[in-house]
């Protein structure tokens, strides 16, 4: 690989089925921003937009970081009402999608009344670098769309979700952050409250595990 | 051309710390030569680099699913509601 891993990635990134609008529209920092603004001044399907990605992050944010899917509505609920409220008083709406991971993260923590990213236990790297006899290859199937897609992302979707949830809370918010949703590892640095050389730690070391836990569940 | 040779010692550790960056292109031009370099000679680390890059490809292909329907309606129905009593409050 070597040389192709950055092609390779981004060939990736083409085939995401959000680019086909067959899952959550991706949302960029900026889209968020011309969102926040528009909404500010009075567009009320731009409003509505936002507050519908608003409850989506937190929808995904309970169900894959926290667990606990029953939460999701009471988080959804909360998203949806702070976002409102903050929309006009934003000075930066670039700021704004950082804002919402670090509430709707909040929120998730108040919910459960303990804090999701304190570590059960800290991983040695020893037990996730390759061995010569180690290297799996993972295959990841292109969803497409139909009927056979949906099973294909569903089938897809318990493993993520399974491997998520044996990850370490403190690298799967981060995981979550960087790899599902995209954020940079500034925002994410900002949502969890850590410096950015923490977050590509704790990145590093939660895509190892998770490597291995979807090696695993093959 | 690739050496059958498969090494997992100081020198592939030390450089795996650095494929995470490589994939998220936030590697220095410098250091990313240098694991190129490492990809292209040692079978072991290439392997696990793209095993780290199918399974980043995994959590962007599946984690970002569409709301289930009935949670999407509720959530449409709560925006609304929400937009609705606060246009009524405003006449």
């Amino acid at each position: 690989m070597g040389p192709a891993a950055h092609s390779a990635v981004t060939k990736s990134d083409s085939a995401h089925p959000d680019r086909r609008g067959t899952a959550a529209e991706i949302a960029g920092a900026d889209d968020y921003a011309a969102l926040v603004r528009a909404a500010a001044s009075g567009d009320e399907a731009a409003m509505e937009t936002l507050l519908m990605r608003a409850q989506e992050v937190a929808f995904r944010f309970s169900s894959l970081v926290c667990g606990h899917a029953e939460d999701a509505e009471d988080v959804m609920q909360d998203a949806l009402l702070r976002a409102y409220r903050h929309v006009d008083r934003i000075r930066e709406p670039e700021a704004f999608r950082g804002w919402l991971y670090r509430t709707v993260r909040n929120a998730c923590l108040m919910k459960r009344r303990r804090r999701v990213d304190e570590p059960r236990h800290m991983l040695s790297i020893d037990e996730l670098l390759p061995t010569p006899e180690g290297v799996r290859t993972l295959q990841v199937p292109d969803p497409g769309h139909g009927p056979e897609a949906s099973a294909i992302n569903a089938a897809l979707r318990q493993r993520l979700d399974r491997a998520l949830s044996a990850l370490p809370p403190l690298y799967r918010v981060v995981v979550f952050l960087r790899d599902v949703e995209g954020l940079s590892t500034r925002e994410a640095a900002h949502v969890v409250g850590a410096s950015e050389a923490t977050v590509k730690q704790r990145l590093h070391r939660g895509r190892l595990f998770l490597r291995k836990a979807l090696g695993e569940a093959r | 051309m690739k050496s059958s040779a498969v090494h997992t010692g100081e020198r592939c550790r030390e450089l795996a710390i650095d494929v995470s960056d490589y994939l998220d292109g936030e590697l220095s031009v410098t250091r990313a030569e240098r694991l190129e370099r490492h990809l292209a000679g040692c079978e072991c680390c290439a392997g696990f680099a793209e095993s780290l890059r199918r399974a980043i490809a995994t959590c962007r292909a599946a984690g970002r699913t569409a709301l289930p329907r009935t949670v999407q309606a509720r959530a449409r129905r709560r925006v609304r509601e929400l937009l609705g009593t606060e246009a009524r409050g405003r006449t």
